[in-house]
């Protein structure tokens, strides 16, 4: 159900609209499984107020991508951080500007670490995920939670929400020892339900090879290995949506690559998760008025382990996190003509913390907390001529809190949307948006380096961009769309955690100062032929992204480290009867892995080339899909955090049964 | 690719390439215009590379090389050196020099300076300083040992030259870096969690933080560890006098930087160097004594810092008699790095202030004889500038004083020279993290 917000009345154009994550009924149905596959809609490119990626379950279907990290990667302006394996941890960082800065909403609803402010994507399986959207600055709606509103950039991941009564079992297996089981089950009837249990075991096992100084080294990553089992289980009835998510995993950590005699004394560090939260949200329309409310609780449980018995080269490590998060959300939107609308919300949280961490290396206080309210307006005005204007002022305060040592903040950060359409298929748009991102329990009470009186990251962004969208009458159902932008941000007071003069001495400080400039081209090119259907997607990034915070240092307007100049990727998708194909590659230029661009700490361009072959077949009432992955095709070796090397050429396999 | 691994192992383990000359060091004559080296090897092919230009290789044979001396060369400076290589690994040397000539005065050519680099980017570094050339080349160890798998290594501990050997502890490679003195890679000996180095002859002593503690007894020539001795918790510092070796058990995984007060006092474990066996073991009185053990110019006397815990435990330093074996002074401020000049100790210490979030710095000259303290040559206002100022290394033949900066911790720095006087008079740019510094007399 689309709300009646100004947004999808105004700013439609032709193909779709902005994606709701959280509308009540969704569009596509992975478990209706088509005779022919539709290629029409795998592009990413839709048009909205805010520049804006998504993509839809068919494209995540049919790209060869185990988790979120290894399906956004294709989205222009993106930075995953992968530190390699199923088992890696992978955050995402948009145009530069932090993880931190970067909200990652799942089911619409924030997933908030206050230890350290970071995500990790690899922890979302794409089997049942509808679509993962990308928006620079916030969602164009009227009626959303002021969380929605406080981050420069937000990932919406978004789960298939079931259409019938279906029950699927898949399997997949291939590279790295990977056993990869999954049930899924839905009904259908007064309420619509479903069930997801899935299970990941992998030895993490890889060869890998480098290229350094006169040498080649292959060797093969160990200590990557991963098991995980994630359960989750949705209801939804009437305007009500309930979700409950439980994860837990035991796996390795690898470590940096680094020069060693033997490999009696490479990482044997262990780490165990758990996460188990259960969220609701309720929306509701009266006439020009419509209503919105979430709730969330979240217990996370990690626990970190060193073992000198099992490696005599390390520090004794044996450190437990717990974390919690309550969210509530209130919101509401009034429409009351069709060039007017405003919208409110009201948000609260609180995080704990407890930690038995006795060393700093990973450690902060015993116990922590920090309590959230976060008030938002918008204003949105529709004058005609194809004009849309809309403007948010979000209201933050936060307390944190820990050993009497309370860190308190308050900002107001305006955000301001523009968007002029002078012809059906052109859109031209702009914004601005100030937000900050406030110190994680780590920053502040680092039991060594945190420091109370840190000043909160404050961030500023422009941005200016068109879409464009045309029939191409030359191609059989021939579409092109095009979009690009172009932005200039600034961050001040980053926060940045150094360590001092022994391994043991670390301090956290309000260092850093960036300015960020960029321009995005995305294209995307769809046809189709009678049983066959193509689409192309092609997207590129330039940016320049320098550190500005010290005049005098040597390194003064280096690039900031892992921030590629040209990055850009292809996906080419190709439909036929029962076959799919799909193509992918993804290149990410030459950068530096330190504010230093010195030859050293310069790391080669990469890219990548990814298959996915995949058939539909029906026997009888038994249903499914046979794919067939291949990663990284031509074996290319690369690293994407410095000494953490990546996989070369695999393969996984993947058969699922639905009856 | 999976084959040529394959491959590459099993020649690895299958030969252990060994060569064996006839002769270890060659005395040439005035007149000598060649001369031969007789060899046995089990390879079926070496490589002979004399490393100075006016010595040629004449012909090879399977048993014996014959080399030329190029008849231009000043005879002043025929100090040479031959290599035998096999699949460039070093598989023997032979030393040449001038028959009959003394040895001259140790002179100072310039040091070798070791930077840590950042933990887990693999990018510790280990340069020279040249006083004839007034450079630095940064990427000194790594131009020479280009074909060394994954460089010098990761995290730069401490480094130490005597004799011929130049040794480089590499902490989180978990080795000691074996070179000769001209940077040329030897070996690399497995210790775990190394700190630091002392040589005493062919032997270095390396403290190891694992096993509880422990020190290494590094055979040079055999490149393996023969003995260790059992130390207290995580062994920092360590200095030999006469047969005694002294280390310092740092206790720094001991200390509850949670500020709950749970800290194992720091103490010296005495080792007879015979027996290499400790003999003894000295409380301090002090936490997390992150330090080196600086030998006071009595010759008896070490100067010790303190880290503290970072809470209620405040940094300090002492002085600790080793004949009387117990300590003579708490100064009750930092000394996280001293170095010994003109019969006086040089001070250095900033540690950053949890209570004011400031860097303080505790920077003098004490003088052990009147026992008085006095102001620091070079002004606190230089550091202003500095991001994190690291170690003091003072010139013993003109007093210029050296303190490193590691800057932004992640990117190349700076060592400053000053001279005696406290004026800068050199800005080096080092690599990252620069912490480790050891003078090349020859």
């Amino acid at each position: 159900m689309m709300l009646g917000t100004v947004i999808s009345i105004f700013l439609h154009l032709g193909l779709s609209g902005p994606v709701m994550p959280l509308s009540a009924n969704s569009q596509a149905d992975s478990l209706t499984v088509r005779d022919t596959l539709d290629a029409s809609r795998v592009t990413a490119l839709r048009s909205a107020a805010v520049p804006m990626t998504t993509m839809d379950r068919k494209t995540i279907e049919a790209l060869p991508a185990t988790n979120v990290a290894d399906a956004i990667r294709y989205f222009s302006g993106v930075q995953i951080k992968d530190y390699g394996g199923l088992g890696g941890l992978k955050t995402v960082n948009v145009r530069s500007l932090g993880t931190q800065h970067t909200g990652v909403f799942y089911n619409g609803v924030k997933i908030v670490n206050a230890q350290n402010g970071q995500v990790d994507l690899g922890r979302f399986g794409t089997d049942n995920i509808e679509s993962i959207t990308l928006y620079h600055a916030q969602k164009a709606d009227l009626l959303q939670t002021a969380s929605d509103l406080a981050s420069a950039a937000s990932v919406y991941i978004k789960e298939v929400e079931p259409e019938k009564t279906a029950l699927r079992a898949s399997y997949k297996t291939g590279a790295f020892g990977t056993k990869n089981p999954g049930l899924y089950a839905t009904y259908k009837g007064k309420v619509r339900a479903s069930v997801d249990a899935s299970f990941l075991q992998s030895d993490g096992r890889y060869k890998f090879s480098f290229h350094e100084f006169a040498n080649d080294t292959v060797a093969t990553r160990t200590n990557g290995d991963i098991k995980a089992l994630r359960t989750e289980a949705s209801l939804y009835w009437r305007d009500f949506a309930f979700h409950g998510y439980l994860y837990n995993s035991e796996r390795g950590l690898p470590g940096p690559v680094v020069r060693r005699v033997s490999e009696q004394y490479a990482s044997k560090d262990r780490q165990w998760d758990r996460t188990v939260f259960v969220q609701g949200s309720w929306t509701k329309r009266l006439g020009a008025t419509s209503l919105l409310a979430k709730g969330k609780y979240t217990r996370d449980y990690c626990a970190y382990v060193q073992d000198p018995s099992k490696n005599a080269a390390v520090m004794p490590v044996d450190n437990r996190y717990w974390q919690s998060d309550a969210y509530v959300s209130a919101a509401a939107s009034w429409q009351p003509v069709d060039w007017l609308g405003a919208g409110l919300a009201l948000d609260g949280r609180r995080n704990g913390f407890s930690s038995t961490a006795k060393y700093p290396a990973a450690a902060a206080v015993e116990h922590a907390n920090r309590l959230t309210g976060l008030a938002a307006a918008q204003l949105a005005v529709s004058p005609g001529w194809g004009w849309h204007l809309q403007a948010s002022l979000l209201y933050s305060g936060i307390k944190n809190s820990a050993a009497g040592q309370a860190a308190r903040y308050h900002k107001l950060t305006p955000a301001v949307i523009v968007s002029y359409k002078p012809a059906k298929q052109l859109r031209l748009r702009a914004f601005y948006k100030e937000i900050f991102r406030a110190p994680t329990f780590n920053d502040l009470y680092y039991t060594i380096g945190g420091r109370v009186n840190l000043n909160p990251e404050y961030t500023k962004i422009l941005d200016a961009g068109a879409d464009w969208e045309s029939d191409l009458k030359f191609l059989p159902g021939g579409k092109i769309k095009l979009s690009a932008d172009v932005y200039k941000s600034k961050v001040w007071d980053k926060i940045v955690a150094v360590p001092g003069i022994s391994q043991f001495r670390w301090s956290v400080i309000n260092y850093g100062k960036v300015d960020i400039k960029g321009a995005e081209l995305n294209i995307g090119l769809e046809s189709a032929i009678q049983d066959a259907n193509f689409s192309i997607t092609a997207s590129w990034t330039w940016e320049d992204a320098r550190d500005h915070t010290d005049k005098n240092s040597q390194w003064w307007d280096g690039h900031i480290a892992y921030s590629p100049e040209h990055s850009g990727s292809i996906v080419a998708f190709a439909a036929w009867k029962r076959f799919s194909l799909s193509a992918s590659w993804l290149y990410t230029g030459k950068r530096y892995r330190d504010v230093a661009n010195t030859r050293d700490n310069a790391m080669e361009p990469w890219y990548t080339t990814d298959l996915s072959l995949a058939y539909n077949y029906a026997l009888g009432r038994l249903s499914g899909r046979i794919t067939i992955d291949a990663n990284n095709l031509l074996d290319q070796a690369y690293e994407v955090v410095t000494r953490y090397p990546m996989p070369g050429r695999h393969f996984m396999f993947k058969l699922s049964v639905e009856y | 690719m999976a084959l040529f691994a394959a491959m590459a192992s099993c020649r690895k383990s299958d030969i252990d390439p060994e060569l064996v000359t006839d002769q270890q060091i060659i005395e040439l004559d005035e007149t000598a215009t060649e001369f031969t080296i007789n060899y046995k090897t089990n390879v079926s092919s070496v490589t002979v590379i004399p490393i100075v230009e006016w010595i040629k290789v004449n012909s090879l044979t399977p048993t014996s090389v014959t080399l030329l001396l190029q008849a231009n060369e000043s005879l002043e400076d025929r100090k040479g050196e031959i290599q035998f290589l096999y699949e460039k690994e070093l598989l023997a040397r032979v030393v040449v020099t001038q028959k009959g000539k003394v040895p001259a005065e140790p002179e100072l050519k310039g040091f070798y300076f070791l930077n840590e680099g950042q933990w887990g980017k693999n990018n510790a570094t280990l340069g020279y300083y040249d006083f004839s050339a007034s450079s630095y080349k940064d990427e000194w160890w790594s131009s020479i040992n280009p074909s060394v798998r994954d460089g010098l290594g990761d995290v730069g501990n401490d480094v130490a030259v005597s004799g011929d050997w130049l040794l480089a502890v590499i902490n989180s490679s978990n080795l000691l870096e074996i070179c000769n003195r001209d940077g040329v890679h030897i070996a690399a000996v497995e210790i775990p969690n190394c700190r630091m180095v002392k040589i005493e002859g062919d032997i270095a002593y390396v403290t190891s933080y694992a096993d509880e503690g422990y020190v290494a007894k590094v055979d040079l020539n055999e490149r393996k560890v023969v003995a260790t001795c059992k130390t207290g918790h995580e062994p920092e510092g360590l200095a030999i006098i006469g047969k005694t070796m002294y280390v310092l058990n740092s206790c720094g995984y001991h200390t509850d930087f949670t500020g709950g007060g749970n800290n194992e006092e720091a103490s010296i474990s005495i080792i007879d160097l015979e027996s290499f066996s400790e003999v003894e073991k000295s409380m301090l009185g002090i936490y997390n004594a992150y330090s080196p053990l600086t030998v006071l110019p009595d010759g008896k006397t070490f100067f010790i810092n303190s880290s503290g815990d970072y809470n209620a435990v405040k940094p300090t330093s002492i002085l600790f008699d080793t004949t009387e074996k117990k300590v003579t002074r708490n100064f009750g401020f930092g000394g996280a790095f001293a170095d010994v000049f003109d019969g006086k100790l040089y001070i250095f210490d900033t540690s950053f202030s949890y209570t004011t979030f400031e860097w303080e710095n505790s920077n003098c000259v004490y003088d052990p004889v009147s026992g008085s303290i006095s102001d620091f040559p070079v002004d606190e206002e230089e550091f202003e500038s500095y991001g994190a100022p690291t170690g003091i290394w003072i010139d013993q033949t003109n007093g210029d004083i050296y303190i490193a900066d590691k800057g932004n911790y992640t990117s190349p720095a700076f060592l400053y020279r000053y001279d005696k006087t406290g004026t800068q008079v050199a800005k080096i740019n080092v690599g990252v993290c620069p912490g480790h510094l050891a003078w090349d007399w020859r």
